[in-house]
């Protein structure tokens, strides 16, 4: 009976062995070239590079939390998604429900969706109306850097939220003249073609960037008809109404008032236009889920104002996005369906920043209004408009002591917020959110970091309202709140031993107790409800270990192991595990540099999943492998790569297949 | 640093490193497929439950089985899977129904419960949507019917095809009973040769339309015109019917219709609701308990219905969401005790049912258990019967 799987199994392995050897003659080529130590960087390691910071922006090297930064040349040069992107990173999980343009969420040490605040230039995305945010709708053609904050977030980006924030930073003007232009084609008609530039013409810089990325993603996989335990009518088919197409242009002009006053503008139009499949993969369904996106941000940034020196950024964020849900043939839900969603934000942030001779304090101040107006656009169902008014005081010390060995970092946070609801009475909601940070720099190469907060999650309109036949409201919902508590340390060597020109490691304990978590329950007629019924205790260990060797290779080992446990005093969840991460889980990646030939090797293990609450059904466990190899030739820079080379068929969600293998190549030619 | 110290430096730190790239590996062989479950043989008994079970935020589901006698033996969380199941049985045979966007039907011996005997899909190839499958009504060993919610057309299929090709036989064609060709069939009995088949014709947005009984000759597999409609069936005065019941002693079928339910504040509830009888050779029809209308509902929408006699019988009245009471009444003369029983009140109650023993099993999802109650007392048992963890939603009995 398990000889097949076995076997499957052990052919995986291979792919693995492989990869052990692979890193043995990587560790050979180590030692026969320990004496050829050259001087330029080949590998881009993850862990907080510096770069210049903008004031109201994070400075990591004052940032007491444990982070990670992706740069943009991590993948620049690859037909690949965010979700894909930060995947392999400590901490961090995904989940999607098929390929390129589905559905993406991720978790944050083992925090919910939900719980993850996802910022583009410091500007929150997650809406008020709930749900995970969908990773598939950020391209990363106009993004230079990605940062990964877990457990606690940096007060600059003003919300914060119980599992942590990823921060996407667009493309920046203001130095040398630079492009791009990137052309790429793969299989399931996969093609992405995108461009930039940049430059600064005296005291005018700007960019501009666009993108359009589009996939039939008609991969093979396997159809079991429902019937999971019947193979006799499963068969080989490819997807069916799945291909989708997006569109991303990036406008950003920024102004040199003088030297200490900068004016910035940006704006981003996204638009995606997704087919979502039916489990069955039908061929006649043709339900779509459109996405349009408009944001701008305006801001002003002034340093050295007044006696004092003061730092200021004053910025002022637009977001509109408009939802379609098109299933009027009734192909995958239940009943007809077609629906729009458009929630509008605006919000004024303010960051004022006092540096004084061994501290720097920090005032921010947000202002918002969010409007959500769902409608049934076959006019059956009333229109039920909500607005959420939220305001928010920051207060943030950066303290050196100890002969500036100490770091000390307390803040806290005042919101008070305000839902107007059409037909019922609007709830205000207030909470203070504490916390402090430690950051020990106890030599040149290892520093010490604590952190100890309270984080708090808002119920979504969702939640509060629940949803035509489906969901009924609960307007007395709590917010949740986490204590997120995390230990740990930084080791950074450069040039240290003769033969690793850069090591890397960083370790952090971490633990979260979450309360009031908002649970949909059901009755006994299937009709749901939120309820504050949940708490759940997190306690994790993650590990990021990244070496660069002899200039030549780079090694990236992430791995986390976290314990999720349900604390609900339901008996059919109680000491259970959390539904949706995975308890275990290790990336590997190993790249290569020969002149002007780089293959690299990456290898991604998770395991410790179940798909529901009370642990009786378990998730598969995953296991992909990618290679792939980039040539740069004067200006252009070929990249050939295969994605899951063994071919695995995968579900994060059950029901939901991802591409097997699959073949990708690009093109990028600088300007 | 000396040349020496480094190497030895690097060379640990490879091991290290290697040994944490094989962490990974030596998670063993581990086995992704679905796990085949044995379950122990359950003691003979004068009938055996077999319970649906749930979890309480519908991530996922599972079967439970208990013998009707005492002292009870129940085994829970056989064959988990989806939230979204119903269980029915032939006396010999659990037939699990996994429904919304799952369609398909599994067949276990009662005997070992854990082992699928067939798996069949009620989809046929060329529908898209979901067939979402409500009710497997058992004729024969070689005969049942299948009463899909989410299409016009019911199946007859053959319960001892070993073969997807052989499973379905026919189709009876119900589409004429709802103006979008989807009549919502819902549940299905079978007296003296004839299917009757409860029918909610939910509008687009879910709204109870006019609801009817097809009769089914099943000798034919074709519709009995009854004379109550130009469309064979019968309409009947309750929307939204859910359970059919037979009683031999009134020779009537009870149907229970619980209206509409409310969903605040997109839509409020509507009481069209109650308590049917259902002459099976005439077709005529007389209303034995009525929910009222939006001024005056006693119990709430009524939910629910289990006949014990010709005088005793119970329904669930939905006072909100897990705001259940049970009530009984007299099937004879429509009287309620507007008294709750055995103090079931301000519960989340999803399926009450009668074993052959004569006793009331309340599945109550608030207890994460069944009470059960005797109908001479009303007085409940004092141990709930622990459906493990999951909640029971749908209660059948082998006799």
């Amino acid at each position: 009976m398990y000889v097949t799987p076995c076997y499957v199994f052990i052919l995986m392995r291979f792919t693995d062995i492989g990869l052990l050897l692979l890193g043995s003659l990587l560790y050979a080529d180590i030692i026969m070239a320990a004496e050829a130590v050259r001087a330029e960087a080949v590998v881009v390691t993850a862990i907080a590079e510096a770069t210049p910071v903008v004031t109201g922006e994070v400075d990591e090297e004052l940032n007491t939390g444990f982070s990670q930064t992706l740069t943009r040349a991590q993948f620049d040069t690859r037909i690949t998604s965010l979700a894909d992107t930060i995947a392999q990173q400590s901490g961090i999980q995904v989940r999607k429900s098929g390929g390129f343009g589905s559905f993406s969420s991720a978790t944050l040490r083992g925090a919910s969706s939900q719980q993850v605040l996802i910022f583009i230039d410091g500007l929150l995305l997650n809406g008020a109306a709930g749900g995970g945010f969908d990773l598939s709708t950020i391209s990363l053609s106009d993004v230079e850097r990605v940062e990964i904050y877990r457990g606690s977030t940096p007060a600059s980006l003003g919300s914060a939220s119980i599992g942590g924030a990823i921060n996407i930073r667009t493309l920046k003007g203001g130095g040398e003249d630079k492009g791009n232009v990137t052309l790429g084609y793969g299989d399931f008609n996969t093609q992405k073609y995108s461009a930039f530039y940049t430059t600064k013409p005296g005291r005018l810089d700007y960019v501009l960037s666009a993108e359009r990325f589009s996939s039939d993603n008609d991969f093979e996989f396997t159809n079991n008809n429902g019937t999971r335990l019947n193979p006799d009518d499963d068969s080989l088919e490819k997807r069916n109404n799945s291909d989708f197409k997006q569109n991303n242009i990036l406008l950003k002009f920024g102004y040199d008032l003088d030297k200490d006053r900068r004016v910035d503008l940006m704006a981003q139009w996204f638009e995606k236009q997704q087919k979502i499949p039916v489990w069955n993969n039908h061929p006649a369904a043709d339900t779509r889920f459109d996405v349009e996106r408009l944001q701008s941000q305006l801001r002003l940034i002034s340093n050295n104002v007044g006696s004092y020196g003061f730092n200021l950024s004053n910025t002022l964020e637009y977001l509109q996005t408009v939802e379609e849900y098109d299933d009027r043939n009734g192909s995958v839900g239940l009943g007809q369906q077609y629906d729009q969603n458009i929630t509008t934000t605006i919000k004024f942030r303010s960051y004022t920043e006092l540096p004084l001779d061994f501290q720097e304090l920090s005032l921010i101040v947000e202002l918002g209004e969010e409007k959500y107006q769902p409608t049934d656009l076959l006019g059956r169902n009333i229109t039920i408009d909500s607005k959420r008014r939220s305001a928010t005081i920051g207060i943030e010390d950066k303290l050196f002591v100890l002969n500036d060995k100490l770091l000390v970092n307390p803040a806290i946070s005042v919101t008070r917020s305000n839902d107007s609801i059409t037909l019922s009475e609007g709830v205000s909601r207030s909470y203070v959110n504490p916390r402090i940070g430690l950051k020990y720099f106890s030599n040149n190469w290892l520093t010490l970091k604590n952190n100890l907060g309270r984080y708090t999650r808002q119920p979504s309109f969702y939640e509060l309202l629940g949803d035509r036949g489906v969901f009924i409201g609960n307007s007395e919902l709590k917010s949740e709140t986490g204590i997120n508590f995390d230990i740990g340390f930084d080791i950074k060597l450069v040039n240290a031993f003769r033969n690793i020109s850069n090591l890397s490691w960083q370790t952090s304990l971490f633990y979260s107790d979450v309360k009031d978590i908002i649970v949909r329950t059901f009755n006994s007629r299937g009709i749901g409800k939120s309820e504050n019924i949940d708490q759940a205790e997190i306690t994790g260990i993650e590990n990021i270990l990244q070496v660069d060797l002899v200039n030549k290779f780079s090694i990236n080992f992430n791995a986390t192991v976290q314990n999720m446990v349900n604390e609900q005093n339901n008996p059919t969840f109680k000491n259970k595990q959390l539904p949706g991460r995975f308890k275990w889980s290790y990336s590997t990646r190993i790249g290569y540099r020969h002149g002007k030939f780089s293959p690299f090797v990456e290898h991604l293990y998770q395991s410790g999943m179940y798909y529901d609450s009370p642990n009786i059904l378990k998730a598969p466990n995953q296991n992909f492998v990618n290679v792939g190899a980039s040539w740069k030739v004067d200006r252009a820079t070929i990249t050939f790569e295969i994605n899951n080379v063994t071919d695995r068929e995968v579900e994060d969600f059950r029901g939901f297949p991802q591409p097997g293998r699959a073949f990708f190549s690009t093109l990028k030619i600088d300007v | 640093m000396s040349s020496k110290y480094s190497k030895n430096i690097l060379q640990r730190f490879s091991i290290v490193l290697l040994a944490l790239t094989v962490l990974p590996l030596l998670n063993g062989c581990q086995h992704d497929e679905d796990i085949v479950e044995t379950v122990d043989p359950l003691p003979s008994s004068s009938g055996h439950a077999i319970i649906s079970t749930v979890a309480s935020d519908f991530s996922s589901g599972a079967t439970s089985v208990v013998t009707v006698d005492q002292p009870r033996t129940v085994v829970n969380d056989i064959s988990p899977t989806i939230s979204d199941i119903t269980v029915t049985t032939d006396g010999k045979n659990i037939y699990r129904i996994e429904r919304f966007n799952a369609d398909n039907i599994t067949k276990f011996s009662l005997e070992n419960p854990g082992v699928a005997i067939w798996q069949y899909s009620t989809l046929d190839s060329g529908e898209v949507g979901s067939s979402n499958p409500h009710d497997f009504v058992v004729a024969s060993d070689s005969k049942a019917y299948i009463l899909r919610y989410g299409k016009a057309k019911a199946w007859v299929v053959n319960p001892g095809a070993t073969t997807a090709a052989d499973f379905k036989t026919g189709e009876i064609d119900l589409g004429a009973y709802d103006g979008d060709g989807v009549p919502n069939m819902d549940k299905g009995i079978i007296v003296d040769g004839k299917l009757f088949i409860s029918m909610q014709a939910l509008d687009s947005s879910w709204a109870p339309q006019q609801a009817y009984v097809a009769v089914i000759d099943i000798a034919t597999d074709t519709e009995i015109a009854t004379g109550k409609s130009v469309i064979n069936g019968i309409p009947l005065p309750v929307t939204s019917p859910e359970k059919m019941h037979y009683s031999a002693a009134t020779g009537k079928i009870y149907i229970q219709g619980s209206g509409r339910l409310g969903f605040p504040p997109f839509t409020a509830a509507e009481y069209n609701g109650g308590i049917i009888t259902l002459d099976p050779n005439t077709y005529e029809i007389n209303m034995i308990v009525d929910d009222g209308d939006t001024s005056s509902h006693p119990y709430g929408n009524i939910a629910d219905l289990a006949i014990v006699s010709a005088t005793k019988g119970y329904f669930v009245g939905y006072n909100g969401w897990s705001d259940n009471t049970l009530y009984s009444f007299n099937p004879t003369t429509g009287d309620v005790n507007p008294t709750a029983v055995a103090n079931i009140f301000a519960k989340n109650i999803a399926d009450i049912e009668v074993d052959a023993l004569g006793k009331l099993w309340v599945a109550s999802q608030s207890d994460f258990g069944v009470i059960v109650v005797d109908p001479v007392t009303d007085i409940s048992e004092d141990q709930i019967i622990s459906t493990g963890g999951l909640v029971p939603d749908t209660i059948v009995f082998t006799q």
